[in-house]
């Protein structure tokens, strides 16, 4: 029975701890020229400053910890994938293979990390994704792809963008989609550490698919009266029928 | 007759003590320790006063009676997207009203202009009572800008706080240095002692917190509905209400003036949370065991009952002294 009782007790911590991938499922790889994931966890890591810190999408289901939706079918792409903590205490920048899927699939990303306990700690809010095609020593970039984790699967349908505001005020606008062109505030976080970034926008996307894909966002900022110049980036809607 | 009644007496308490007796001496012991240790971990309260000087400040107003600023010749910015060199300048006997549960934030750079901003997720941030029988509605977002050039000026709050700005890219304002000192209840006692202190480094960030309460003092049917206070609830810890003020000093007429934001404020709270660049940040809390040193009736309660225990000890060195003796004499009859 304690044989028994211990079996049940292993397996329990494999599947807690373990990170989660299924083999039937595409599946990206870290680039075979970097094999080693480029990853750092201390109690200050230096952030790069950039305004987009992650671009995320909650209520899509995967199975994976970390899942992308390319733009576009492909075989044999690159996708850069940059996490980052809103703590600034973890920070990490890869490229990976993706595999060969159709439009619309969502792509499950091995990730070995040696903090994935860590990692699955972080609240929804706590752990920002970017990730766009290409590898990741592409200098200028503004054409993201939506990424999500397990934290967000039982969320209601969102775009998210993570955002480090400088502290501050934000709003979110849709460029390219009059049903959703009225600029939205976004939200400050408040407490704790935040050092990776500061602000998270959301823009709901309750429909299955998007009239406009990609959608064209702008986000504006303003500290006390001045006005910072806005940021405008392109995101490629996972197509969800 | 009175002494033989005191001696009769007094060998009954100590009798009380003897080996077979009603109280055992290690029985007193456990007693007095349960009591002392009682004591000590019952929780007090404490009082957070933090005096700082700093650029930017930011709280979400519980109370808005008590937050109400005069702001007259002040310009305000009612939109987000309005150009930032248009202002309007509101009349000389201007008063804020702000709602419940919007966000505020101060900064102030040196003797620069004093900005005001207010938020809140949706709703109304609060309206501006101008003086004349108008008043000027707010939405969402609105700019106050101070020039603070001529008289000081004071801004009394009552709220959540969050001081200071934790160093990374884009900021620019920061807490300038300043000190937390911590205030606790005496035991049995209407008086007060100071239980910790400690100073702060430029660049800090202070939040003080409290163990989880329900928060519906926070959420109120009123028009600034904010995504922190309705979330509240699900949360671990609470920030703690405080009263505070921030005072300026203008440029002018002041000899050398005093820069930036001068901030008191005093609330109840269980820990203050300071982030520090470079670290991993810490807690400044009192811990029950530094009662022994800080409580002066804790102290002369503990003095006491080692004096006891020392009596007690000699009580009993005495009677197995005499028990022996007796023996001694028993066995040489």
């Amino acid at each position: 029975m304690d044989i028994v009782r211990g079996l049940g007790l292993v397996g329990a911590f494999l599947i807690t701890f373990s990170p989660i991938t299924y083999s039937s499922e595409p599946l990206a790889v870290l680039d075979p020229n970097s094999p080693v994931l480029n990853e750092v966890y201390k109690d200050e890591v230096p952030v790069s400053g950039k305004v987009i810190a992650g671009v995320g999408m909650s209520g899509l289901a995967v199975k994976g910890v970390l899942a992308l939706f390319p733009k576009v079918k492909s075989s044999l792409g690159f996708a850069c994938v940059q996490v980052m903590s809103r703590d600034g205490r973890y920070w990490a920048e890869n490229t990976f293979v993706l595999p060969e899927i159709d439009l619309g699939d969502g792509v499950q990303v091995s990730y070995p990390s040696k903090y994935n306990n860590l990692l699955n700690e972080y609240s929804a809010d706590d752990l920002a994704i970017l990730s766009y095609s290409g590898r990741c020593e592409k200098k200028k970039v503004n054409n993201f792809m939506v990424t999500t984790r397990q934290k967000l699967v039982d969320k209601s349908r969102a775009l998210i963008v993570y955002v480090n505001s400088s502290r501050a005020d934000t709003y979110i606008r849709v460029m390219n989609d009059s049903t959703k062109k009225v600029a939205k505030k976004c939200r400050k976080i408040t407490e704790g550490r935040r050092t990776g970034y500061d602000t998270i926008c959301r823009v709901d996307m309750p429909e299955e698919t998007s009239a406009v894909n990609p959608v064209k966002l702008s986000v504006y900022r303003r500290k006390f009266n001045k006005s910072l110049k806005p940021v405008q980036f392109l995101v490629a809607l996972p197509e969800l029928n | 007759m009175a002494s033989s009644v005191m001696k009769v007496g007094l060998k009954r308490v100590l009798g009380l003590f003897s080996r077979g007796g009603f109280l055992r001496k290690e029985w007193f012991l456990l007693l007095m320790l349960i009591v002392i240790m009682s004591l000590v971990l019952y929780p007090r309260e404490k009082i957070f006063t933090i005096d700082v000087s700093t650029e930017v400040v930011s709280f979400s107003i519980s109370d808005p009676k008590y937050s109400e600023w005069n702001i007259g010749g002040a310009s305000i910015q009612k939109d987000f997207f309005e150009e930032t060199g248009k202002k309007d300048v509101l009349p000389e006997s201007s008063r804020l009203e702000p709602s419940k549960g919007v966000d505020v934030q101060l900064q102030r750079h040196g003797t620069a202009p004093i900005y005001i901003t207010l938020t809140c997720d949706a709703g109304s941030v609060g309206r501006i009572d101008t003086g004349d029988g108008e008043y000027i509605e707010l939405g969402e977002w609105a700019l106050i800008s101070i020039m603070g050039d001529v008289k000081p000026e004071v801004f009394s709050f009552r709220g959540t706080l969050d001081i200071g700005d934790d160093v990374t890219v884009g900021i620019d304002s920061i807490l300038l240095g300043g000190s937390i000192s911590i205030v606790e209840e005496k035991l049995l006692t209407n008086g007060h002692y100071i239980a910790g202190q400690e100073t702060l480094n430029p660049g800090d960030r202070v939040q003080l917190w409290k163990s989880h309460e329900p928060a519906s003092n926070l959420i109120d049917r009123g028009s600034c509905i904010s995504s922190k206070t309705l979330n509240v609830a699900k949360k671990k810890r609470e920030k703690s209400d405080v009263d505070g003020f921030i005072r300026t000093e203008p440029a002018n007429n002041y000899s050398e003036p005093v820069n930036a934001l001068n901030l008191v404020a005093h609330g109840k709270a269980d820990y203050a949370e300071v982030n520090r660049f470079g670290s991993a940040g810490y807690e400044i809390k009192v811990l029950p065991l530094t009662r022994f040193v800080n409580d002066p009736i804790l102290g002369i309660l503990l003095g006491a009952v080692t004096a006891l225990l020392l009596l007690l000890e000699l009580v009993s060195k005495i009677r197995s002294f005499n028990d022996s003796k007796n023996k001694g004499n028993d066995t040489n009859d």
